[in-house]
């Protein structure tokens, strides 16, 4: 009976054993197999996440910066992930913080001439008789309109020029500056694609014998910019006039994207200098499965920074070429704030964007140069921009943590500018 | 009592060493049941988390790493359409490789971070894979388990999964009398053509190569065929058409119905990644 009994505890024994065995096995080729997968995966999607989140900050400064506005805006950032349901313990974390002068930025422009700046032809600058021939441009920066030497006592009758923007050949919009010697007035009319009046008004009456007086046409008040918005470029101007006293200015961008002038610009004093020490946002992660990445928010660029390399995921310049034309399109964005934070939750980056402003000009042999701890990355894209336009790569070169973009030749350089400040909380 | 207790011990021991050595031989069969299992699922690793950029200006295409892990080189294996032909290449392959243009920071064994791959480039230069050719739909496959790990290929998703061989299917678009309106009846006494799309609907074209046969029946028999000759692209067609080879094959059935089937390749010329397209049947009413 003993040994009866005993047997069938063996029994229960073994297959006890039997289970449990697989219990741990199956659990232990989950841990070891499947849930490292998942891990890496789940730390993989954090790290787009936060990826994305710092890449939509980055295109918000730079929008806004495009639109020549301020601009506020907050941004929740993922520090960790807790994606492992019922695995806490692989919780992934990271670091959000402003480190201060830890960046250099410096742009160089030799014998440099002003065309544009903040979307009006540079004062100063010098204007173009009317009636020149037409060129075609994708979309306008500037345009003036100037009325300089006009003795309206002594010419007679009414003189007037209109400057007309047709896309193929057929009218877009027209703004027409019209003299009027019985009155002594200058008057400005914008006229729609079929010719009917959008805006007419007495700019100016009873103008002293000799003056020079300036019409910014892109005005939003006139609405010849609204009716060239909206059509697409490429468009054709063409200007006619009556008088030499009638001239224009204007600045464009042609359907390389290159940005040119009709009329010449302002000389500068002889060497144009930035120079900006900003701070950087960066985060940190502190992942178990999947490779460490660090996020740098540096001057408008955004870095990644990984064990195997380094690359701009977005990167603050351009350049473009086109037949007898070299373009540098440069933003150069001072980053100011505090804070740190820490762990698996969420951070809100709070980012305010202030005095944005727009240079367009023209440069000789113009250098950039970045003092970064990132400077592989800024090399690459600095060599890659070059090389998709053809360019000497070996324009761009690297000293230490030091890369700079000596470009050569004569280049028009339309630098973005703007004070950006942050808060992490 | 002693005595009777150290016996009574004697039989725990004997106990404990049976269950141990259960547990030991349970667990080893287990363990050798997991490596084998492990093994099992090594052999298809999952794909890799990484971004690519793919930049295309002018006449120079480039694809850049820009997130994520470091691609072993010996894993991947790249599609495109090179001047229209869908194209597969591993990027250890000598008109690739020279062209990756690595950093000093990873390893020269592999796809960094940063690293740029230039594919074409204007045809006076030299510094790319294909100076002058145009380059398009670049698809980044891991090697092995073959799953797309990034492709600026439209509707071609990361993590799909592609069988870099042919396709070709076979449908028949139509049957008619020749000498009736399209759609008209055929009748038992009358003659008929047969028209059939052939496309080849995988990611390379078929063999340069190689040619393949378009067969027609009706009930079982066989009676036209019709050899290609030449590559099929990936994405490309034509239509095998009766009614340009005659005469036209007489019904000479009496009325009922008949299945009208094509197949294509039903030989297998060449590895398909499916063989289930290449027939097609289709019921025919014949009419007195």
């Amino acid at each position: 009976m003993t040994a009866r009994r005993r047997d069938e505890a063996v029994s229960t024994v073994v297959s006890a054993v039997l289970v449990f065995s697989l219990i741990v096995v199956v659990l232990s080729v989950y841990a070891s197999t499947i849930v490292p997968d998942q891990v890496a995966n789940a730390e993989a999607g954090h790290m787009r996440r936060v990826a994305s989140s710092l890449g939509d900050v980055a295109g918000q400064i730079e929008g806004t910066i495009n639109l020549h506005r301020d601009g506020e805006f907050a941004s929740q950032i993922e520090l960790g992930t807790t994606t492992m349901p019922g695995l806490a313990v692989f919780r992934s974390s990271g670091s959000l913080s402003v480190q201060q002068d830890s960046y250099l930025a410096t742009f160089v422009c030799s014998t440099p001439r002003l065309l544009a700046r903040g979307g009006q032809a540079a004062a100063g600058s010098t204007y173009v008789a009317m009636g020149g021939p037409a060129f075609t441009f994708s979309s306008l920066v500037a345009l003036n309109l100037k009325v300089t030497a006009y003795d309206f006592n002594t010419a007679s009758g009414t003189k007037s020029a209109t400057v007309q923007v047709l896309r193929q050949g057929t009218p877009v919009a027209s703004v027409r500056l019209t003299l009027a010697d019985s009155t002594n007035s200058i008057r400005l009319t914008t006229l729609d694609g079929a010719g009917a009046t959008v805006f007419t008004q007495v700019l100016l009456s009873n103008v002293p014998l000799v003056d020079s007086f300036v019409v910014d046409a892109l005005a939003g008040a006139y609405g010849f910019k609204g009716l060239l918005g909206d059509a697409v470029g490429p468009f054709t101007m063409q200007t006619s006039t009556t008088t030499s006293a009638i001239a224009a200015y204007a600045v464009y961008q042609d359907d390389q994207g290159i940005v040119s002038s009709q009329g010449q610009g302002r000389d500068l004093v002889a060497q144009f200098q930035r120079a900006l020490r900003p701070s950087m946002v960066v985060y940190r992660s502190d992942n178990s499965r999947f490779i460490e990445q660090t996020y740098a928010l540096q001057g408008g660029a955004l870095v990644l920074d990984q064990s195997n390399g380094q690359v701009l995921s977005l990167q603050p310049f351009d350049v473009a070429k086109a037949p007898g034309k070299q373009q540098l399109h440069l933003a150069l964005v001072n980053l100011t704030g505090v804070g740190y934070v820490t762990g698996s939750q969420h951070a809100t980056l709070s980012v305010a964007v202030r005095d944005t402003t727009t240079s367009v000009l023209q440069c000789t042999n113009p250098s950039a140069l970045v003092q970064s701890p990132y400077p592989d990355a800024w090399l690459g894209a600095w060599r890659e921009a070059l090389v998709r336009q053809g360019l000497d790569p070996a324009q761009a070169a690297r000293s230490g943590d030091v890369v700079e973009a000596r470009l050569l030749g004569a280049w028009t350089v339309v630098l973005e500018e703007a004070r950006v400040s942050v808060r992490l909380t | 009592v002693r005595r009777g207790f150290f016996l009574q011990d004697r039989r725990a021991v004997s106990d404990v060493i049976g269950t141990v050595l259960l547990l030991g031989i349970t667990v080893s069969l287990f363990a050798v049941l997991s490596v084998a299992v492990l093994s099992e699922l090594h052999q298809n690793p999952p794909p890799h988390n990484v971004e690519f950029r793919v930049d295309k200006v002018d006449q120079r295409t480039t694809i850049t790493s820009v997130w994520g892990e470091a691609l072993p080189i010996a894993d991947v294996r790249l599609i495109y359409q090179l001047n229209g032909v869908r194209t597969i290449t591993d990027l250890s392959d000598p008109a690739l490789l020279p062209n990756l243009v690595q950093g000093g920071v990873g390893s020269t064994a592999s796809w960094d971070l940063g690293e740029s791959l230039r594919m074409a480039c204007p045809a006076a230069s030299t510094d790319c894979a294909y100076p002058g050719r145009d380059v398009r739909n670049i698809s980044v496959v891991q090697r092995g388990s073959n799953f797309v790990l990034f492709s600026s290929e439209p509707g071609v998703l990361r993590g799909s999964v592609v069988n870099p061989v042919a396709d070709l299917s076979v449908r028949i678009t139509g049957i008619d009398d020749p000498a009736q309106a399209p759609g008209a009846p055929i009748h038992a006494t009358g003659s008929f053509v047969v028209k059939a799309l052939v496309a080849n609907e995988g990611v390379l074209s078929t063999p340069p190569a190689a040619s393949f046969t378009v067969r027609f029946y009706i009930d079982g028999v066989q009676f036209f065929t019709f050899v290609r000759t030449g590559p099929l692209g990936h994405g490309e067609s034509f239509t095998v058409d009766l009614s340009s080879a005659p005469p036209s094959p007489t019904m000479n059935r009496p009325a009922g119905t008949y299945a009208i089937r094509a197949t294509v390749d039903s030989s297998v010329a060449f590895s398909e990644a499916s063989m289930a397209n290449n027939q097609y049947t289709r019921t025919l009413q014949v009419v007195p």
